[in-house]
């Protein structure tokens, strides 16, 4: 692509601008904010990938991986406000799903063990843990909200608070992977995925952007798998207090 | 007889928060001793603090201020999952689990790993047909849920009982039945009833709750 190129892409900016003060959507700040954030951030990311990859460097590596999990973090504990120390447990979620997925991956010898390949890999896995787990957070306070009765139900006959919120864990556990498991049944068929498109565009054999692409799916789905079963494990007794009473 | 109370609640308080966010006062100073021979009614107006007073001795709530002991030991030293085993309650509207009336009945016991040998008789007790066992729980009528979750809390052999209005959507006939499966116990129990009828025939005790305090103990 020509940088003159890029600068016209900003016509789709324009177009939803247009829309959004034609039906008085009130969008038109946070379009403004949103793109010209996209466009900054991509550009420096894409300058520091570009040094990344050259000099190779082990460190420069694991702190991108760290940055990215990071935000991850805030963004998805976003979904958890009322949570005492829902930051770190998100943390410990999603630190847990990109150990898990990329260590198989690495200890397997699917991707080798160079910059290149983990960040690009660990910016997908930890962004589908990111999702997910601001799925199972928003899921997991509705759950408990509805079903106070069934909890207390089970605490009264003397469950503990894990027994006792054990089927609302597992619903929202459970709604938070749909997404997930929906991707892996449609991939191809409805939408072609943002790694594979990018890899085609860029003069990728489909072919070989379709194995990448299955590696990613699967990781993504464990990723995952992962992120919304330590994280529902871990926030839980947040619920309860030391009397095994249901306070939030 | 100071010391054989089954509970005994001292200056008790409680407050709930409002939606404004200022806080009702619904125990205001109650105290009361709940002897530990036979079935204690409390009566009362409807908002008067009865299903919260319930809650508080099965420990699902605690008070803002005051005392309450079981047995002689203050409530809070002890373990609450095991007073919860001691200490069943009925809850005022029933509520069943998911899946069927056996897992239902089975629920308590369960959580223990161990199992309940005869469900069916359970439903017996409450004067229900052991047929019911593998209906969907949550499909059942008012009055089945009630007996349904009086034979969950009886089938794990508490010592104490916690009955709230649990006849209270039962035609005649099956409230009589439950009452005397409930009297054939000889369980220690508090039981919130309006039924000034049923009280008359159960309870050993009967205190009238106002407002959040004992207003008197009335002749049984
Ligand atoms: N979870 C709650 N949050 C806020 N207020 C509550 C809550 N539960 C009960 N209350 C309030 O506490 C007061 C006492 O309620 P409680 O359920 O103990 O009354 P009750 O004597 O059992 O009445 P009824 O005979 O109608 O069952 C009521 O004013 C009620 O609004
Ligand atoms: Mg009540």
């Amino acid at each position: 692509m020509t940088p003159m190129s890029l600068i016209f892409t900003v016509a789709f900016v324009v177009v939803v601008a247009f829309i959004s003060m034609w039906q008085k959507l009130d969008l038109e700040r946070d379009l403004l904010i949103g793109s010209v954030r996209a466009a900054v951030q991509l550009i420096v990311v894409g300058y520091v990938l570009f040094w990344v990859f050259k000099v190779e460097s082990w460190l420069a590596m694991i702190a991108m991986v760290a940055v990215m999990v990071i935000v991850a973090t805030q963004n998805a504990a976003k979904r958890g406000r009322g949570l005492p120390s829902i930051h770190w447990h998100v943390l410990v979620a999603i630190v847990a799903s990109e150990v898990a997925t990329m260590g198989l991956m690495l200890a397997l010898r699917i991707i080798p063990p160079t910059p290149r390949y983990v960040i690009s890999i660990s910016g997908m896995v930890i962004g589908s843990a990111m999702v997910v787990a601001g799925l199972l957070l928003n899921r997991l306070q509705s759950e408990m909200a509805s079903r106070r009765g069934e909890v207390e139900v089970w605490l009264a006959l003397g469950a503990s608070p894990r027994q006792a919120a054990g089927d609302v864990l597992k619903s929202a556990v459970k709604a938070s992977m749909i997404p997930s498991v929906d991707a892996l049944k449609t991939v191809g068929l409805v939408q072609l995925p943002g790694m594979m498109t990018g890899q085609i565009l860029a003069g990728a054999s489909p072919i070989q952007a379709v194995h990448y692409q299955i590696l990613i799916m699967y990781s993504l789905a464990a990723s995952a798998a992962v992120c919304s079963i330590t994280l529902g494990r871990l926030s839980l007794p947040l619920f309860f207090n030391r009397d095994a009473q249901l306070v939030r | 007889m100071p010391g054989n109370e089954l509970f005994q609640l001292t200056d008790v308080w409680l407050e709930r928060p409002r939606e404004d966010g200022t806080m009702q006062p619904v125990l205001r100073g109650l105290s009361l001793a709940i002897p530990g021979d036979g079935i204690t009614c409390l009566i009362g107006p409807s908002g008067s603090g009865k299903s919260t007073i319930l809650r508080l001795l099965n420990r699902l709530d605690d008070p803002t201020r005051g005392q309450i002991a079981f047995r002689g030991q203050e409530l809070r030293s002890l373990d609450p999952m095991r007073v919860r085993r001691q200490v069943a309650m009925v809850l005022q509207t029933p509520v069943m689990l998911p899946g069927t009336v056996r897992d239902n009945l089975e629920a308590g016991l369960r959580i223990h790993g161990q199992s309940l040998s005869d469900p069916g008789a359970w439903l017996e007790r409450v004067e229900l047909s052991p047929d019911m066992l593998n209906k969907k729980a949550r499909d059942l009528s008012g009055g089945e849920k009630q007996r349904v979750a009086l034979a969950r809390s009886l089938a794990t052999q508490p010592e104490v009982l916690l009955l709230d209005e649990v006849t209270a959507s039962l035609d005649a006939a099956s409230g009589a039945a439950v009452e005397q499966l409930v009297l054939n116990l000889k369980l220690p129990a508090i039981w919130v009833s309006h039924n000034m009828e049923q009280v008359r025939r159960v309870a050993a005790h009967v205190f009238r709750l106002e407002a959040g305090r004992i207003q008197e103990e009335v002749r049984a």
